[in-house]
């Protein structure tokens, strides 16, 4: 370890790196700042109107629409990944048998590309002919509908996309930490007379307190990128019910040809994620030194 | 935990928001490099590439064309066979179709091209605000030019190649085909609900209400890619006032909320409760296949889909006929005009215009049009009936319609009003037609956006 104590060996070990970081992502990221404070679109000559991109956002009515909808959106996808993802797990501990089976299937769909999962929910929730959902609803008497019109409906749809997409990977992440708990800890709680769900709730879910709040933060990053499931779905419609930031983001910058305004969107996308992802982080700081 | 462990989750979580940051940022700003920049990467020697096109020595110039329309569309075949036939009279090119998904997808990718100044050899491009754009920092060819120095300028319909103008005139592309747009109708569907055909717009809401009474889907539509929705829209305005309407709202000088077009809006309200469920949904095919399957009575399409409505082609058990737009009290247009237009048109990169892709491009314009009509396809040009095709009776029908159509035509709305407006408008219009928003509500949507623009 005594060459990590020389500058100059330490230098030529991150400058390249830090030089093909800064052009491949610092300059996007520079541009997009210098573009948000412009009046472009793409083609012609640019009109510099300093914040007026983001005084102009605050009053956008899809805008306002799309960040609602996109807390909507990470409510349900983090949710089903780390609830289903987390019932699963313990499942897997019960299983004596087939458990890398169960692991392999579930795991699957996260190595599928998202716009294929996409068209995989679409026929799911198809109403011509009538997808598996309907065919489910029809089972128990009640009318198809058409999950990816409905204004009630079309959200949670393709949120449900993204969040089981994913279940997979946080089961292996939770199964992962559950079975690394040492196993006298839990022997010790049966001899005590711990019930299955004691068990759990006390001894398994305290130990892995830190792996649930790793998988929190990954997910809710993950849930912030979600864009393609939408995009494909329903292209953000109908009437922005199923709009969100990036979704929007998009639309304005290269559907409406105002890459300033769209850059300036993404900004806002950014500044949100940091300070969603630091509270979160500084909220897991507190909890460890509690 | 020790103090590894606590820095390495730190730089997790770090590492997580700086990730989610970027993802936001770097969206916009990798493609959105000023067009100059990477436009001289696509420039080629000219004199070098013309040596190779016209020998059959050496690799061939490869020609992409990056088209709106599925490499199965006739157009795109036919500009295929018409590549071949250059390369077997003395050309040497590699002629390459590169197809969007659909036309949302087509328009966003060519965009982004175009503003990161990667210009494909070959386009199509409709004359909306954006191809003015283009124009205006001389990223078009003057076609007006080129086919006036081949001298072909004249063998173009006009209601064909008019519809390539711009507002001002100039031309930037050529059409590739002569389309008029129907409602076609399950004529079995109608007779058993004792209807006739529909002649106002009267008639076919009250088609509608009757065939929905009896159980069946009034009308199928493709509610994903926007402009079907914007026919319908489109029409009580051009009947109304011709193209009038349109353009001022374009201009400023008339608004969503007058008259004319609270008129068109309460029309898609009526109407839009008998499109099928689910509509905002249904793409292209899988609304075609809905009517053609017999499981919906009315579908307004194209001639350029007129391959699967002829006898040879159709379900047997499936008996059609069709109609034009209809007409209403009060109309300034006649019945005799309607849809009727070039399609989207061809373009080509002025950076390369020079040698094979200008000698290719001549090719096309002096032997398309007679590649297409023998494919049983409207041509853009006044050719010759090739000798030895017959003609689907279909086919001939709507030649007699042509024939005897008016001078002018409806224009549509997605090449007139900006982007962004007509973004505001797919976005609202299926609301409107489920009945989620008032009239009212979406002429004030459509109005601020107009006055954004």
């Amino acid at each position: 370890m005594r060459i990590l104590n020389n500058k100059k060996a330490l230098a030529v070990f991150i400058v390249p790196a830090l030089l093909l970081y800064t052009l491949i992502l610092f300059v996007p990221m520079a541009q997009s700042l210098y573009y948000s404070l412009l009046d472009w679109n793409g083609i012609g000559k640019p009109t510099f109107i300093g914040l007026q991109n983001f005084i102009k956002l605050f009053h956008d009515r899809v805008f306002l629409i799309a960040a609602r909808n996109n807390l909507l959106y990470i409510l349900q996808v983090v949710s089903m990944q780390l609830i289903c993802g987390f019932f699963v797990a313990v499942l897997l501990l019960y299983l004596k048998r087939g458990r890398g089976f169960i692991q392999t299937v579930y795991y699957i769909p996260s190595v599928i590309t998202v716009i294929a999962i996409a068209q995989l929910f679409r026929s799911f929730y198809s109403i011509e002919p009538v997808g598996l959902f309907n065919k489910i609803r029809m089972l128990f008497g009640a009318e198809p509908i058409a999950f990816l019109s409905n204004f009630d409906t079309v959200l949670p749809a393709v949120a449900a996309v993204e969040g089981w997409q994913y279940i997979g990977i946080y089961m292996l992440i939770f199964y992962a930490a559950l079975s690394s708990i040492p196993r006298d800890i839990e022997e010790a709680a049966r001899i005590d007379g711990a019930t299955e769900l004691q068990l759990l709730l006390r001894i398994r879910i305290p130990q892995i307190k830190n792996v649930i709040g790793l998988s929190f933060i990954l997910s809710f990053v993950g849930a912030l990128r979600g864009f393609a499931a939408p995009m494909s779905l329903t292209r953000g419609g109908p009437n922005n019910q199923s709009e969100i930031l990036a979704t929007y983001m998009f639309k304005k910058a290269f559907t409406s040809q105002m890459l300033g305004y769209g850059s300036a969107i993404a900004l806002i996308i950014a500044a949100l994620s940091c300070v969603c992802v630091i509270l979160i982080s500084r909220y897991a700081d507190e909890e460890e030194r509690s | 935990m020790n103090l590894f462990q606590k820095r390495t989750g730190r730089f997790l979580k770090v590492s997580a928001a700086i990730l989610a940051m970027l993802f936001a940022l770097s969206a916009c700003a990798t493609s959105a490099a000023p067009a100059a920049a990477t436009a001289a990467a696509t420039e080629a020697p000219a004199a070098a590439v013309t040596d190779t096109a016209t020998t059959d020595k050496g690799e061939p110039t490869e020609i992409t064309y990056f088209s709106s329309k599925s490499a199965t569309d006739e157009t795109v075949v036919s500009l295929q066979i018409v590549a071949d036939m250059f390369n077997e009279q003395g050309g040497n090119i590699k002629f390459t179709v590169e197809s969007a998904a659909d036309r949302p997808s087509y328009d966003q990718k060519l965009r982004t091209m175009l503003t990161g100044g990667q210009v494909p050899d070959m386009y199509d491009l409709d004359p909306t605000p954006f191809t003015q754009e283009l124009a205006d920092a001389g990223l078009l060819l003057d076609m007006q030019a080129f086919l006036e120095e081949i001298g072909e300028l004249d063998s173009y319909v006009p209601l064909s190649i008019n519809y390539c103008r711009m507002p001002d005139g100039s031309l930037y592309t050529i059409p590739l085909e002569f389309t008029t747009e129907m409602i076609w109708y399950n004529t079995d569907m109608f007779a058993a609900c004792g209807l006739e055909k529909p002649k106002t717009f009267d008639d076919m809401l009250n088609a509608c209400k009757v065939l929905a009474e009896n159980g069946y889907t009034p009308i199928t539509i493709d509610g994903m890619d926007g402009w079907p929705l914007l026919r319908h829209l489109a029409m009580v305005p051009y009947r109304l006032a011709g193209n009038d309407f349109l353009n001022g709202l374009a201009s400023g000088e008339t608004h969503m909320s007058d008259s004319i077009g609270m008129q068109a809006l309460q029309f898609m309200a009526n109407i839009g409760q008998y499109y099928q469920q689910g509509f905002t949904s249904t793409d292209y095919a899988t609304a075609m296949s809905l009517f053609m399957s017999g499981k919906a009575a009315m579908y307004g399409i194209g001639t350029w889909e007129l391959n699967n409505f002829i006898d040879a082609n159709r379900p047997a058990d499936l008996h059609i006929d069709y109609f034009y737009m209809p007409t209403m009290d009060g109309a300034v247009t006649q019945p005799n005009e309607y849809w009727a237009f070039g399609g989207i048109g061809l373009t080509a990169n002025p950076e390369k215009f020079d040698g094979p892709l200008k000698d290719f491009f001549t090719f096309i314009v002096k032997n398309y049009s007679s590649v297409y009509l023998a494919r049983q396809h409207f041509a853009p040009q006044k050719v010759a009936v090739p000798e030895g095709v017959e003609f689907d009776p279909l086919f001939l029908k709507i030649k007699d319609d042509i024939d005897s159509i008016g001078s002018s035509a409806c224009r549509p709305w997605d090449v007139v009003l900006s982007a962004d407006v007509i973004s505001t408008i797919n976005d609202n219009l299926p609301g409107l037609c489920m009945g989620e928003i008032t009239p009212e509500e979406f002429a004030k949507i459509v109005d601020d956006a107009l006055a954004n623009n």
